[in-house]
């Protein structure tokens, strides 16, 4: 048989992260458009953790976008290796590093007006503190609600885009599936909702299947995103899971 | 619907954004999970059992059936129209993620790759694209692959040698037509019905990654040469390929890879760090001749492997033509040498040397990347290892650390401020050498219970005259400092009263300010930029002495007492985080402190890096045995330790820098100790890297970083204690952090020095 037996995928491609990796930083126009995507997807689990971390709402918004100021200045970048340096621990390293220097708070200057902090701080000021009054659950310590709001932001992301694909299909069967994606649904409910379709139970276990799919290589893509290259998805995935599930 | 509609239908854990309609991340992510690891490309192409085939036609080529799927895509038989030939289609899944440029760098290397006619190579027929997926068609060898031929048992090794000769001639034609495969492994090599190896994937599959990139691997990880997994260590080259037919020889003889490891992070560092285990000691029969020739092929510098593919098929020849091959065995030296960087955790518990307890985190392995280093490696020829777990707690983070006998019974017992609550956990030593929770730890101090503090510090002393320790614990939320009152049993009663020390205490140091024989204490306040100084007056009370706090330059971190200028008071040392400087006050008697006349001295020295510095902490110590104490500070921005030597009279010389050992970085605690026992101080650091490094003291104020260890991953190392647990009379160490959230003593002797070269010390 030709080729390689089925093993890991291992291939390293082009990741936003790896874009800014490679960059050293937000140094090229490139990276930094990269960076400034990643952080416009994953900038409420700082926030949450901030938050948890007993700062308030608005020092927390401050903070975040302080944070999001500085990493854009490319202040935190040396040091960083692709080998280890995922986008979900390198934020929280770096995030612990600079509300480590607490210090600086007090001489903390407002940012120029740049315009991604701007609008960066439009979303915080609108999103982040409903969203963290609504979802946080406060047992949580600040590292587990960060992990937690990282995999839903993450999700929801991955939602949005699926979404819209099926709207620019025209597709409207996006809301029937939804609640089909984690696996494990009773028959009857699958078969409820095939008769909603007007499908039979076969046709909505395959339209299922494929929408299932879909939505895996968007996980794939987005998580791809985050790290240094495709092959350290699956990876990342196990890291994550294993952080969400450390109690 | 669920009884709690904030909590996983699934699982119960509480529910945040509900993303997965009742169902929370965790399953969400659990559901993919096995897709992900089974195979990314399970997910991108529908595989035949999904229902019909994705694709039928590819250009000219019919797909009959799928062949294989990898990591790099799909391979299908294939029928070419016209020509009526059998042919194997390729369709790579990196098209979907590959840029312009990528592409063009593969149909280059394509077009360069299907000019290689060789018996040892399958041919490309074609090479196209399928929207934007590039795809190759190929010469159909039906037969297995090596890694398939080995899997029942290993090969005889004659015809182990006899594959690898005719591998490497062919790799040596395709050198010749400057072609560079860079994945060579055995499931890249196809045997033939005639019993013919055959390489495919030539320079195809990495021609797709950007050769910029600092690791630039596709395939498996456990072939890779250490240049390909550090770009640092300089570019791939044929040298790549050498060290590639070596790993499958290997492979062939020993029936596993040269790199073990248990995630693709793992492997990559035991790639750049360790040398793989001697084939010799996992198939003992083998010949040396043989075991050379493959070590030779894997030397980890490109320049000292064989200087072509040809010479290895050479080498080979001669095996087994039963004449002297030309390079010579690994030298017994050498091989000691290779043994301290050698792969870890297999090869160190098969030595029986070492107990490793718990989880795969505690393998040593260190990297290699500065020639000094490297030059330095080959002078330690001993190492008495690792690390020995005293007490895993996963659930817990760690803040600090000490170390005391809190139960009076001549062990030393660990004491730990919990991070996220800043509860002080107690763990006693037993006679077995295991340590065990205190009955009621962890303790909670009122204060703490009311503002929980994420970054306790504390400090352990008598601290009302009883006799039996008692601990002190700074709580950063409440700007307060609570006391915990000691049994001397190992139980802790919390004084109702907290002291109101000032904003954001973050380090606390114990010595005797005022010569009444009593603790006292310092407090760093790193928002108050001030240290403030508390006189104990027994019974768990204390007195600020008049002009306490003090202010000290900007971010005061880390706090180190001595007498710095004779007088026989004890001085005080702080690290300035803020302010990039270490700055010293003299004791001018009842714990009233001036600066020291030239305070502050800037940190860094010759650093590399032009933001500046931001010591943490320091550590006081004679490091240069001229009977005055020096100080060493550990900054988290240059990654470096900074050595200022004392004058004794309250002056100090910046001396040296260095940085802590390669992949330490943000060290945030240094500690000093003579860890090998030559009567010369060492230094340890914490890094938030989540390792310790441990730097060797030449003693004369110099330091080479001698280890860095991948101690604790993910996560950081928040601090490091120096105490003799095992009672050996040598230094221990017991670090803490987060994520891990256990506390690890190292065993006795870290490293052990034999000899230093003629010119030890610096790194600059």
């Amino acid at each position: 048989m030709n080729g390689p037996q089925a093993s890991p995928p291992h291939q390293f491609t082009t990741t936003r992260w790896s874009v800014v990796v490679r960059a050293g930083g937000a140094d090229s126009p490139e990276a930094r458009a990269a960076l400034e995507q990643l952080c416009r997807d994953y900038w409420y689990p700082l926030y949450a953790y901030v938050r948890r971390k007993g700062h308030g709402p608005e020092d927390a918004a401050d903070l975040t976008q302080d944070f999001f100021a500085k990493l854009l200045a490319n202040d935190f970048a040396q040091g960083l290796t692709p080998a280890g340096g995922r986008f979900r621990s390198f934020l929280l390293t770096a995030l612990n590093r600079f509300l480590i220097n607490q210090w600086q708070k007090s001489r903390r200057q407002k940012r120029g007006g740049a315009a991604f902090t701007d609008s960066l701080e439009g979303l915080i000021n609108q999103r982040g503190e409903a969203g963290y009054l609504a979802e946080a659950a406060h047992q949580d310590t600040p590292e587990r609600l960060f992990q937690r709001a990282w995999a839903e932001s993450l999700l929801a992301s991955v939602l949005d885009r699926l979404a819209a694909e099926c709207q620019e299909r025209g597709d409207w069967r996006f809301d029937v599936l939804r609640p089909f994606l984690a696996t494990g649904e009773e028959p009857p409910a699958l078969a409820e909702a095939a008769a909603q379709l007007n499908l039979t139970l076969g046709a909505f276990k395959s339209l299922l299947h494929r929408f299932r799919q879909r939505y895996r290589e968007l996980l794939f893509e987005e998580v791809g995103q985050t790290v240094g290259s495709a092959g350290e998805v699956a990876e990342e995935l196990r890291g994550l899971l294993q952080a969400l599930r450390a109690t | 619907m669920p009884d709690n509609p904030k909590a996983c239908s699934r699982c119960g854990s509480p529910l945040g954004r509900d993303v997965g309609r009742g169902v929370c991340a965790a399953c969400l992510i659990e559901d993919v999970l096995p897709a992900a690891e089974g195979l990314a490309a399970a997910a991108m192409f529908p595989s035949p059992e999904d229902g019909a085939p994705l694709l039928q036609r590819l250009g000219d080529y019919e797909l009959l059936e799928e062949i294989g799927r990898g990591g790099m895509g799909v391979i299908y038989k294939a029928r070419q129209a016209g020509l009526d030939r059998v042919v194997a289609v390729k369709l790579l899944l990196a098209g979907e993620f590959a840029d312009t440029r990528a592409r063009a760098r593969f149909a280059r290397e394509a077009r360069n790759a299907a000019r290689l006619t060789h018996p040892g190579i399958v041919t490309i027929h074609a090479v196209g694209e399928h929207r934007g997926r590039p795809y190759f068609a190929m010469e159909y060898v039906p037969g297995p692959n090596l890694a398939q031929r080995c899997r029942d048992g290993l090969l005889p090794m004659n015809t182990a040698a006899r594959y690898v000769k005719q591998l490497a001639r062919a790799v040596h034609y395709a050198h010749q037509h400057g072609v560079i495969h860079r994945d060579l492994k055995p499931a890249n090599i196809l045997v033939t019905p005639e019993d013919e190896p055959k390489l495919t994937d030539f320079g195809l599959t990495k021609s797709l990654v950007d050769p910029s990139r600092t690791i630039e691997s596709a395939g498996s990880p456990n072939f890779m040469a250490p240049e390909q997994a550090d770009s640092t260590l300089g570019p791939t080259s044929t040298a790549t390929d050498v060290f590639g037919l070596g790993a499958v020889l290997y492979f062939l003889l020993t029936g596993r890879p040269p790199t073990l490891g248990e995630s693709l992070s793992e492997i990559l560092r035991a790639v750049v760090a360790c040398e793989p285990v001697a084939p010799r000691k996992l198939r003992p029969a083998l010949p040396r001749d043989l075991e050379t020739i493959t070590l030779r092929c894997l030397e980890r510098e490109p320049a000292r492997r064989y200087a072509s593919a040809l010479e290895v098929a050479e080498e080979l020849a001669r095996w087994r033509n039963h004449e002297p091959i030309r390079a010579r065995p690994v030298s017994r030296p050498e091989l000691l040498a290779k043994w301290i960087r050698r792969n870890p955790l297999p090869a160190v518990l098969g030595t029986g040397l070492v107990g490793v307890v718990g989880l795969g985190i505690m393998a040593v392995a260190w990297q290699v990347r500065r020639a000094e280093i490297a030059r330095l490696r080959a002078e330690f020829v001993e190492v008495e290892a690792p690390w020995r777990l005293i007490h895993a707690a996963a659930e817990l983070r760690v803040a600090e650390v000490a170390v005391a006998d809190v139960n009076r019974d001549g062990r030393a017992d660990v004491l730990a401020a919990l991070a996220e609550d800043g509860r002080v956990g107690v763990f006693l030593a037993r006679a077995t050498g295991e340590f065990a929770p205190a009955p009621g730890s962890p303790y909670t101090a009122p204060e703490v219970a009311r503002r929980p503090d994420p970054d306790g510090a504390l400090a352990v002393a008598d601290f009302d005259g009883d006799g039996l320790l008692d601990v002190a614990v700074a709580n950063e939320t409440s700007h307060s400092l609570s006391l915990l009152r000691g049994d001397g049993a190992g139980g802790f009663v919390p004084c109702p009263e907290a002291i109101p020390v000032g904003r954001a205490p973050r380090q606390i140091l114990v010595a005797d300010f005022n010569g009444d024989r009593r603790p006292d204490l310092a407090v760093a306040l790193i928002e108050d930029h001030a240290v403030s100084v508390w006189l104990g007056a027994g019974a768990m009370r204390f007195t600020a002495p008049e002009g306490s706090p003090f202010a000290t330059p900007a971010g005061p971190w880390g706090l180190a007492s001595a007498d710095f200028n004779g007088d026989r008071r004890a001085d005080l040392a702080v690290a300035n985080s803020g302010a990039g400087v270490v700055s010293v006050f003299l004791n001018r008697g009842a714990g009233r402190f001036v600066p020291a006349p030239a305070s502050p001295w800037p940190v860094g020295g010759p650093t590399r890096d032009s933001r500046g510095s931001s010591p943490f902490d320091l550590t006081t110590a004679d490091v240069n045995r001229d009977g005055h104490a020096d100080l060493i500070s550990a900054d988290t921005r240059s990654h470096t330790i900074t050595v200022f030597l004392g004058d004794g009279t309250g002056g100090f010389t910046p001396h040296a820098s260095s940085p802590v050992a390669v992949g330490g970085l943000f060290p945030r605690r240094v500690r000093a100790a003579d860890f090998d026992q030559d009567g010369r101080l060492d230094l340890v650091t914490a890094n938030e890297s989540g390792n310790l490094s441990l730097l060797a003291g030449d003693g004369t104020g110099g330091f080479v970083p001698v280890l860095g260890s991948p101690l604790f991953e993910p996560g950081s190392v928040y601090s490091v204690a120096v105490a003799d647990l095992t009672g050996d009379g040598a230094p221990d160490l017991v670090a803490c952090g987060s994520t891990f959230g256990l506390t690890v003593t190292g065993h006795a002797a870290l490293f052990r020095r034999t000899r230093w070269g003629s010119q030890p010390g610096r790194i600059e």
